[in-house]
């Protein structure tokens, strides 16, 4: 009973005086601070690709170029590629070959080099990217 | 103002418009920055740790979903935030007992601080608060000053129900004595006894 009424009296007490207490201002220029801040981090954090949208366009005209260049039949080789057993593909082919749509060992090799090229790419980038953000 | 004022200026904000936001900022500076400064007690850090409240809260303004208070979660961002810093400089408390308050006690510094002059008597209470555990410092101003309810203070500072109850009833007690301890002395010999 004694614990309840002084309990009671503290709550009473401690409500009295700390509602007395004020509330503290931070300085003139806390607002503009802030929104500054978040200004700056929206530059910071804006991606720009690596290769352009242009960029690309040249990429694949070139591909393109190359890819009818050499199904048309290319005469004379810089250098010669290594053999390499693609015996994997031929189902492929064979079902090409009957769609009409033949897929030459040189389309096959750089298709693979090319895939390799953008895999091993995007994961370096990515982490690189990952490493660079985290704060 | 309103929950669903706040929620206007939530939505302006996240369609873009920081003019909305710098609303928010104004509405709720003064207070995230007493409860830094109630916390950490440095003034310059307490100012960084309530811009760094509202840029995260900025940054996570889709995430709050308008379940609670928008100052309740505010609160929550800053009240985290400052136990992060305050845990690099941990203080040691004088105060590690607590003595059994009578209503004797408490009547008799009532009556000792009601004789001080207002603004000295707060400015006596500020620094008696100080030295309580950041913990019960900062629950002491949510439940007294700004009058939050026992579910807000528990989804602020996570802790239980039980926990935050507790807490309170140690942080009355505690204060009592700091006043008694620290202040009365001096008072008694100033304004002497009634």
């Amino acid at each position: 009973m004694e614990e309840n009424n002084s309990n009671k009296e503290l709550d009473i007490f401690t409500k009295k005086y700390i509602k007395e207490l004020e509330v503290s201002t931070p300085s003139v220029d806390f607002t503009k601070s802030i929104l500054l801040n978040l200004e700056k981090s929206k530059e910071v954090y804006k991606a720009t690709p690596l290769i352009s949208k242009k960029m690309w366009f040249f990429l694949t005209g070139m591909m393109v170029i190359a890819i009818v260049y050499v199904s048309r039949g290319a005469t004379s080789l810089a250098f010669t590629m290594p053999e390499i057993n693609l015996d994997f593909l031929t189902p492929i082919q064979t079902f090409f070959s009957t769609k009409t749509i033949h897929i030459s060992h040189t389309t096959a090799y750089i298709s693979c080099l090319f895939s390799v090229m953008v895999l091993v790419q995007i994961y370096i980038l990515k982490g690189y990217f990952t490493k660079k953000l985290d704060l | 103002m309103t929950i669903k004022d706040d929620q206007t200026y939530i939505d302006k904000t996240l369609k873009g418009d920081t003019n909305a936001f710098a609303y928010l900022i104004d509405k709720y500076k003064n207070m995230v920055f007493t409860l830094a400064l109630k916390m950490v007690k440095h003034k310059e850090e307490a100012e960084e740790i309530s811009q760094d409240t509202f840029i995260k809260a900025y940054k996570n303004l889709a995430k709050f979903k308008g379940e609670a208070k928008f100052s309740t979660w505010l609160y929550k961002i800053a009240y985290h935030r400052c136990l992060d810093c305050i845990k690099k400089n941990k203080e040691k408390y004088q105060i590690d007992t607590i003595n059994e308050i009578t209503i004797n006690k408490i009547q008799s510094t009532d009556t000792i601080l009601e004789s001080i002059e207002r603004k000295e008597r707060a400015k006596i209470i500020e620094q008696c608060m100080l030295e309580l555990p950041e913990d019960e410092r900062s629950i002491l101003w949510f439940f007294y000053f700004e009058e939050l309810s026992l579910k807000e203070i528990v989804d602020i500072t996570e802790l239980s129900e039980a926990n935050v109850k507790v807490k309170l009833h140690r942080a009355r007690k505690r204060l009592l004595q700091i006043i008694e301890t620290n202040v009365e002395p001096d008072l008694i010999s100033h304004y002497g006894r009634k």
